[in-house]
Order: structure tokens, then sequence, then C-alpha cells
């Protein structure tokens, strides 16, 4: 009995591109661009505060994050993929070096990110992610008007369209238009369920109206129901803290230190409220270990290092303009945006991530082995490297390194039967040594257990001449999908061989 | 027919009234308090000068506060304004000084040459105490490099008595306050200081290509000044000894009161982007730093705020007084409500400062402007960088100022946009005083601009309300009665008040207490609790009088 492969009458590039996006969920984070994953607190030095707003404002002399030194022309090293790719010819031409070399300037890279996010909605008018995506941009470089422009046109063209309603609220909160930033947040939140970003602004603008009731009524609300997140329970404190119910403010405190050990906002509060209720003792415990935990005030980075902070979130939002044109079908400027996200920010992930698949897309596998081996080395703990890797080496013809690959996402994810059922096929499909692999489908039958993976066994046992344990198998397959010709019809050829053997 | 005409001219008239009085209502109410800019008549025709050296270096983008006194003693508010000075020798053929304006009966008189009193120094803070109690009013300056002491002689001029600096580099003084630390008469004196500051040290910044001045971050902070009166014309450094020097903050505004009621004077101290200090003051010249456990070093998030001018009152007439600070934009004026048990929760967000969040503010002042026994706040703005709107359209650098009024205690309604004249203008302030200066009964404002002329502004409010002005004299006490804490009752509302020497934003004002009274304005009691705890009770003030309390005896004089 031959082994069936999955999916043969489908399209390589596609088939391995659809198991990539399929067995993302298999480490890749679940965060969205926007909502991000609040399980920690952000540090210390960045606060809740509204994405435009530079992050640790600090100085009364204006130092935010947003600012630059003079940006020396530092040209980290490429790494290999880069520098591959430099070799590369696509369609005869060498690729630019100016699209893998990063802005030297905070002003100039200030000019590529409008022009782009300009380009992108000349090219889509109509669109209101293209507009998000260049408000965005706008907010990043501190062009507020701009961005308000872009998401009230995004609104006119979708009225509940979420991000931007989001956005003009946290505008609204800028101008102190408190009463019309809840209106907006109030409109964004029921459409972007789960996130906690407009929550948070939400309750903010409820507190600077002093509508505290309303504020703890909003946090209170999502933490229940996202009882996960750390900065939602520090938050419903601190508003708790201001309207002075400091029982409630110690719990909704204690809840976020126990998600996000040592946070000194969350241990700062506590322990305020906690000299509120007279526990004096503890609460001087915990602000004598604040205080000797606490971080210089200092700031002693370099205009260089300021500029690479702006570059990284720069990066993030090229790397949302990549992602944007390539599910529009434009492939070649995706990875060409997906390229000057990654020159921005050689460690954004989600960008290299974005330009492998590409490479898989357009077929220039090399590149996107390149670049996998490097997300392996980025993030040696996410299974979804070495299981893509695999897979793209299957269709390059290494079945050797593709299996050491499954074997990884098997060590790696030992709890997701992805890694073992590719393992088993891949086995199958050579044909070779498949013994090596019964323990391998056992444990894939024992992890998940449908019907095709019992089928999936009773292969293995089929191929190693154990056709008790086949019938058995396949008893398991068509007890679980009766109606399935490709068992029955497996069952019947089965059976013929071990009538032969009885004789 | 007739009928249905009736009927029709009935519904038309009813229509012209619903649509006129929504007319009517949806036009901005005047506001009750009504500050006009009379700076163009004033006789004030100085110009501030922050160093300007082209070079973006961050003292300058934070000069300076003033102070109004009475330094002739005539019963006349006079004004004293700060300057910077050439930076790094730049050369000056006339160099800017501090500048001194008497006060002739509402106009105002440039007497800095005769007086003496135009200090060549980089000035930044300023706090008005009669340090060797011969009943003048001596000034303390706080400069980058050697702070001064201006001794008023009594006849009009001043002379000056340099502070010695300890270390190598010039120290950047900031705000600066007088007070009692023991009890013993003489007036002891605090001089923050912001970072330590030098040339040689070059950061350049830019912000998406425009050129900004450094911020505090990228200096070490510096540890505060405390000098001793010894009683004898000199003072004793005790900085280290007393363990004001066992912290070190990039120090701004400050303010000494006595934030415990337990008759000593404690500091707050401002620091820029950093914890706020609350030194307590535990006697024998000893203080103990507690911002973090009275809830001061923060705001109600645990954030560390961009703090620059201080102010205190008891907005809400709990009797303990609150303290008020001022901060970077996006950052809300933090107003910390005095429990009484020792600490403070901040309430800024839920009492409706939140309208100020929009600007940047420094110098910061609470008056009763239309005298109804609430006290209002006077808050000035102004950006950092030059050319900021350029970076982030929605930041000029040139900001309004913001009036809020209290509300009988509870929570500030912002009126700025309604409230006269002085309002409107859009400028790039630093200190503001507040005070008498028409000797109309009510309090006016003086706002120091950056690289510009002051803005004076006159409070021509519309009310009937009456104050009671109250000017007290130590005796065994300093003579200033820094310290003295007061209590008036008026009606059923006690409104308390502490003399200060040295608040909002690096300046000094308020000598001169100032009680509104309401309309009725029948005073039912005054009580004094003098520096070490001795108090006094005196009747027979009446609301619309300006009084002297003299400390011992138990009469009130009325002053002309």
């Amino acid at each position: 009995m031959r082994p069936k492969l999955l999916l043969t009458h489908v399209d390589s590039r596609v088939k391995a591109l659809l198991i990539f996006c399929m067995v993302c969920l298999l480490g890749c984070s679940s965060s969205s661009p926007r909502g991000g994953s609040d399980d920690k607190i952000p540090s210390e030095t960045s606060h809740a505060k509204p994405q435009s707003v530079p992050q640790d404002t600090g100085g009364g002399v204006g130092l935010s994050s947003s600012e630059s030194g003079l940006g020396e022309a530092t040209i980290t090293s490429f790494t290999k993929s880069q520098a591959s790719e430099l070799q590369e010819r696509e369609n005869g031409d060498p690729i630019p070096a100016r699209e893998l070399l990063p802005p030297t300037t905070s002003l100039e890279m200030r000019q590529e990110a409008i022009a782009l996010a300009e380009t992108l909605v000349q090219g889509f008018p109509d669109n209101p992610d293209a507009l998000e995506i260049k408000a965005r941009f706008l907010m990043l470089f501190g062009e507020v008007r701009g961005a308000k422009s872009c998401w009230m046109e995004a609104v006119r063209l979708v009225p509940d369209y979420a991000y931007a309603l989001h956005g003009l609220g946290k505008i609204a909160m800028l101008d102190s238009e408190y009463d019309k930033a809840i209106d907006y947040l109030s409109r964004s939140i029921p459409k972007q369920p789960g996130v906690a970003e407009p929550v948070h602004d939400l309750a903010d603008a409820y507190t600077k109206l002093g509508r505290l009731d309303d504020a703890l009524k909003t946090l209170k609300a999502f933490a229940e129901a996202n009882a996960h997140s750390a900065l939602t329970w520090l938050l419903l404190g601190q508003a708790a803290q201001t309207k002075q119910d400091f029982v409630q403010a110690e719990q909704a405190y204690r809840k976020a230190l126990e998600l996000s050990p040592g946070t000194s906002r969350a241990e700062q509060g506590l322990a305020t409220v906690l000299m509120r209720l007279g526990k004096r003792e503890e609460a001087k415990q915990r602000l004598e270990a604040l205080r000797a935990s606490q971080p210089s005030a200092t700031n002693n980075r370099s205009p260089d290092q300021v500029f690479q902070d702006e570059r990284k979130e720069c990066s993030t939002r090229f790397h949302s303009v990549a992602d944007f044109y390539a599910s529009s079908g434009d492939l070649a400027t995706a990875t060409r945006v997906a390229r000057r996200a990654l020159a921005l920010d050689p460690k954004n992930l989600k960008a290299k991530s974005t330009l492998s698949k590409l490479h898989l897309q357009n077929g220039r596998l090399p590149e996107a082995i390149a670049l996998l081996k490097e997300l392996r080395t980025d993030e040696p703990t996410n299974a979804s490297w070495p299981f893509t890797l695999g897979v793209i080496l299957v269709q390059n013809g290494d079945s050797k390194a593709a299996a050491e690959q499954y074997r990884e996402v098997i060590r790696l994810a030992p709890q997701n039967p992805v890694g073992y059922e590719a393992l088993t096929q891949l086995v199958l499909g050579q044909g070779n040594e498949v013994k090596q692999v019964i323990d391998i489908a056992e444990q894939l039958v024992a992890l998940r257990g449908t019907a095709a993976d019992h089928e999936l066994l009773a292969q293995v046992y089929a191929i190693t001449e154990d056709y008790r344990q086949a019938e058995k198998s396949l008893k398991e397959a068509i007890r679980r999908d009766p109606a399935n010709p490709n068992y029955l019809q497996a069952m019947k050829q089965l059976q013929k061989v071990l009538g032969t053997k009885n004789e | 027919m007739n009928r249905k005409r009736t009927l029709e001219g009935v519904w038309l008239a009813w229509f012209c009234m619903f649509v006129f009085s929504n007319c009517l209502s949806s036009v901005q109410a005047q506001s009750a308090i009504r500050l006009e800019d009379i700076t163009q008549t004033s006789g004030i025709d100085f110009k501030h000068f922050s160093g300007q050296s082209g070079e973006n270096h961050i003292i300058e983008t934070v000069t300076s506060g003033l102070a109004t006194f009475d330094y002739d003693q005539d019963g006349w508010i006079d004004v004293y304004v700060l300057n910077g000075s050439p930076l790094h020798g730049k050369p000056f053929l006339a160099p800017p000084k501090n500048r001194l304006y008497q006060n002739v009966r509402g106009q105002f008189v440039d007497v800095t040459e005769q007086s003496g009193a135009g200090d060549l120094g980089f000035a930044l803070g300023v706090a008005v105490g009669d340090f060797d109690n011969d009943g003048d009013p001596d000034l303390f300056i706080s400069n980058f490099g050697p702070n001064v002491l201006l001794v008023n002689r009594g006849d009009g001029t001043f002379g000056r008595i340099e502070f010695p600096q300890k270390g190598a580099f010039p120290r950047v003084g900031a705000g600066v306050s007088l007070l009692d630390v023991d009890s013993d008469g003489n007036l002891d004196v605090y001089f923050s200081n912001y970072i330590k500051f030098s040339f040689e040290k070059k950061i350049k910044r830019l912000i998406y290509g425009i050129p900004a001045a450094p911020g505090p971050k990228d200096y070490d902070p510096d540890s505060d000044t405390l000098y001793r009166n010894m009683g004898d014309g000199s003072f004793e450094d005790v900085s280290e000894s007393s363990g004001i020097a066992s912290v070190a903050g990039p120090g701004m505004g400050v303010v000494a009161f006595d934030f415990d009621s337990d008759h000593d004077t404690d500091i707050f101290v401002c620091n820029d982007s950093s914890e706020n200090f609350l030194f307590e003051n535990k006697g024998n010249f000893k203080f103990e730093e507690i911002g973090l456990i009275a809830g001061v070093a923060y705001d109600v998030t645990g954030a560390r705020q961009a703090t620059m001018g201080v102010d205190v009152a008891d907005f809400d007439g709990d009797g303990h007084l609150d303290i008020v600070t001022t901060n970077f934009i996006d950052e809300i004026p933090t107003l910390y409500r005095n429990s009484g048990k020792g600490y403070f929760d901040d309430i800024g967000p839920v009492v409706g400062l939140g309208a100020a969040s929009r600007s940047l503010t420094w110098g910061v002042a609470f008056a009763d402007f239309d005298l109804d026994q609430w006290p209002d706040l006077y808050i000035a703005s102004g950006h950092l960088i030059d050319g900021i709107s350029r970076v982030k359209d929605n930041e000029t650098f040139a900001q309004p100022n913001h009036l809020f009024r209290n509300i009988n205690g509870a929570r500030f309604e912002e009126i700025s946009s309604n409230s006269g004249t002085a309002l409107k203008a859009i400028q790039v302030s630093r200190g503001v005083a507040v005070d008498d200066l028409d000797n109309d009964g009510d309090c006016d404002v003086v706002i120091l601009n950056l690289n510009d002329k002051p803005q004076i502004v006159r409070n021509e409010t519309d009310h009937k309300n009456l104050s009671l002005q109250v000017h007290l004299v130590g005796k065994t006490s300093n003579r200033d009665a820094v310290g003295a804490v007061i209590q008036v009752k008026v009606g059923d509302r006690t409104q308390v008040q502490e003399v200060i020497s040295g608040r909002g934003y690096q300046s000094h004002f308020g000598s001169r207490m100032t009680f509104g009274c309401g309309a009725s304005g029948t005073i039912e009691s005054i009580s004094v609790r003098w520096p070490g705890g001795n108090v006094q009770e005196f009747n027979g003030a009446t609301a619309g009088e300006r009084i002297l309390l003299l400390e011992g005896e138990g009469q009130v004089t009325a002053l002309p």
C-alpha cells in the first residue's frame, strides 16, 4: 500500500506558503501590530501613553525619544541574507545597495517614511487601511493634523473603522477634548474585542473628565474578561486609588504584580495605598525595595542610540506597509519595502518573516532559507521557523535536512502534533527507514488522534509489515470517518493482504 | 381664518424665541474674572534675555523667575525681574541685568541703576525675606554661578554679597526659599540646584532635524544647598549635616511650608524628570527626604514628571495646604491633595486641570481672583523649542496661559478664553507672580516671558466681593513671619494660608496675603500660629481692609 501524500495536487509554493501560515500558530506571537500583548507591563520609562507621544518625555527641556543626534553614517554589517541579496540578480539587475542601507539621519528617515506613506495612499486612495498606515506614520513624526485628516477620511469611507476611530480618539486626548475622545473610543472598542489599548485610553478620558466611576467600570470589565492583562489591572489600581477606593486599588495592584512581578509603578501604587490603609510597615518595605531598584534618572543615551530607537519604531511601520502591499498582490513593492524595514532594524523579526514569505512566493527559495535560518538563530525557541524551513527544504529536495528540522520542531513543541505529522509524512514519502517513525506516528495519534492521524499510522504499520496493527489503526480511522472511501478502499486492500498472509 | 392666523402667529413667535434663546446660549458667557493686559501703560519696559548663545544650552531654556514685593515699604508692591547674561564669552556692549521697578501708585518706574539691584549674574530664581530683621526685605538670587544676596539698606539701595561656591564647576541655581528651619527668628535659605552643567560637555540634540537643547537627563543631577543664618550677618552651609545633600535631583521650583502641621517648616522641591523631594523637618536642623512615602515623588500613575513650578494653598477648604505643580506637555498639572495624615494624593486628573496638559507649563500661582473665598489657579505656559511646530504640528513655541476658577473647592473650571484680554496673548512664559499691584484689594499678575517683555495684568473683575489683606510682622519670630499660618474665618468658611518666601516657578510673591471675603464679608475671627507654635487670636478686622498684625500684640492695625 503506497502512502498518499497530502495536497499533492496543489502547487508546491502555495503549499509551502499555506503550511507556513498555518503553523505560525506553533510559536509566533498572537499579537496584532496594534493591540499587542500586554501580559507584561511596559518598562518604567515606557508609560502607557498614546502612540504618538514620545515615550519618556522627560526633561524640562524637551528630551523626547523622537530626538536624534546628528547621526553618523554608521553602516551595520550585513546579515548573510542581505549579503546574498546583494549578489542576487533580480530580473538581471542587482538589488541596489540603497535598498539595503539604512538612512543616516532622522531627517532623511522622516522624508523617506513620509514619501512611502504618500505613495501608498496615492496608489490606494479609497482604502482605509492605507490611510490608517499613513496616519500612523504622520503621528510618529508629530504631524498630528495630517494624521487626523487621514483618519477622518478613513472613517468617512468606513464609518466604523476601528483603528481610525481609535486614532481620532488619541488626537482628541492630545487636544484635551475628552468628550470627543470618549465618543471615538467608545465606537472603536466593540470593533476590537480583546484589544487593551483603546480601553485604557477610554478609561483615561473618563478620568480626565472626572468620571471615575465610568473609568473604573470600563477597566474592571476588561480586566475580568482578560485576566492576563497586567497593565489593565495596574490602571484599574490607579483609577481606584484616584477615587480613594484603596481596598479595590490594593486588590488590583496585587493582581498586576502577580502577573508582572516587580513592576515599579505597581509597587509604588501598592505601597501608596497600603499607607492609606494603615499597613505602614509593608508599605515602607516595598518603597525601600523600590527605591533600591529604581533606574537612574540620568539618560546617557548618545544621539546615535536615540536614532537607533527611532529607526526601530519606523521599521515597524515600514513592515505594515510591506504587509499591505503583499496582501494587495504587489509582491515586488512589498519585497522592496520589507527590505527597507529590515534595513532600518535588522532585528525586526516580523519584517524578516514577511520577507522570507515573499521570497517563497517569488520562488526564491535560497533567500527564504537564509532568512529562516537567521530567524531560527534570532528565536531559537520558536518552532515555526524550523518547521517552515523543513517544508522549504523538502521542496528543495533536501529531505535529510528537512527531517532534522522537523525533529527540531518536535523538540521545541512536543505537545504540538504538527511536527510529528510532518516528519511522518516526509519519511513515508521517502519510503526509507520507516520503522524510525513508528513511535513518532504513535505520538501523533496520542496527541491528536484524528481519522487522518490513524490512517497515517496505519500506513506506517503497513509499510513495516505489521498488518495487524495497520488494520487496527485503519479501523480507528474508519470509526472516526466511516464514509471516507479512501479508508474503506485501503481496508479492503489490507484485508486482502491479511487473507493472503493467513493462507 | 383669524383663529388660524393667530395660531400661526403663536407658533412663529414660539419658534423665533426658541431659535433666539439657543443663539444666546451658544454665545459664550463672560466669566466672572477679568484679567486685562496693561503692559503698554504700566511703565515696565524690560526685555528678558536668556543668554541666546546660539548653542542651545539647557540653561538658556529655563530662565527665569521674578519677584513682587514692597522693597521700599511704601505700601505699593514693586516688581523685580530676573535676567540672563551673555554666556561663555559672548561679548555684549550693554550687559543685560536684573531690573527693579518701583510701583508709584500703580505706575512703574525703573529704579535699577539708583538702587544697585541690577545684578549681572545669569539669574534663575529669587526669593525675598528680611534676613537681618532690620525691617527691609532683602533679595536672594540663584544664578548660574555664585548665588547672590542683595541686602536692602532701607534707603532705596542694595548692597551685594556673594555666596561662595564649592566645587570646580559653577552650579546652576534654580528655586530659592527662605525659611526659619529652627525657629530661632532668623531666616535660613534653601537653594535648589538643577544639574551639573559645563560648557565642555557638548550635547547636540535634534528633533527630526530641528536643533533642540539637551534635557536634564543628559546631565548628572546636583544636590541642593541649605544655608543656616547665623544671626550675625553670616551664613553657614549645612547641606551635608542637615541631610539635604544626601539626595540629588534636577531641582527647579521649591516651596517651604508646614505640610504636616507640626509647627515647623518642611521643604518641597520640584525635580525635573525625576522624583520630587519632600524634606520633612525633623528638628535640630535635620531633614529626612520622604517624597516617595508621602505620595509626592510621582504622579498617580507612578510617572516621573517634568516638574517645574509649585505653589501651595488650601484649595478644598479642609484646613490643609495642598500642592500644585506644573509639568511638561501631555502631563496634567499635578494637584497633590493634602490628606492631613502625612501624605498626599494626586487628584489632578479628576479636578479639571486636564485642559492645561496641552501646554508646557511653568509658573503657577494660587490666588482668589474673584474673592469668593476659593483660591483660583493661574498657570503660565511656553515651549522649550523654538520651531517645534515644524516638527509637531499640534505644538507651538508660544502658548496661551491658563486660568482655572475654583468651584467651591471641588474642582477647577478653565475660563481662559473668556476672562479678559490678558489670556488671549500667546507668549513663551516662565515665571509668574501674583500680588495686588494697584491696591484695589484683589490680585494682579506679572508674567515673565522668555526673551521678551513681561506681561503686566490688572485684575478688573467686576465683583461686589471684598477682601482682607494681611501683613504679618514677627517680633520673636523672624520679622517677615515666614512660616506663620493664618486662619481667617469669614462667615462659616475658614481659610488657611501660610507666609511663604519663594514659590511658583523660581519666583516670589504674596508676602501680603489676600483673603477673599465674598459679598457678606463678616470676619468672624483671625488666628495666627507664629513660627515656633505660638498661637494668637485677633479681632476687629473688617472686610475691605488691609491690616497689620504684630506678633505679641492683640490689636489689628488698619493700613492705609
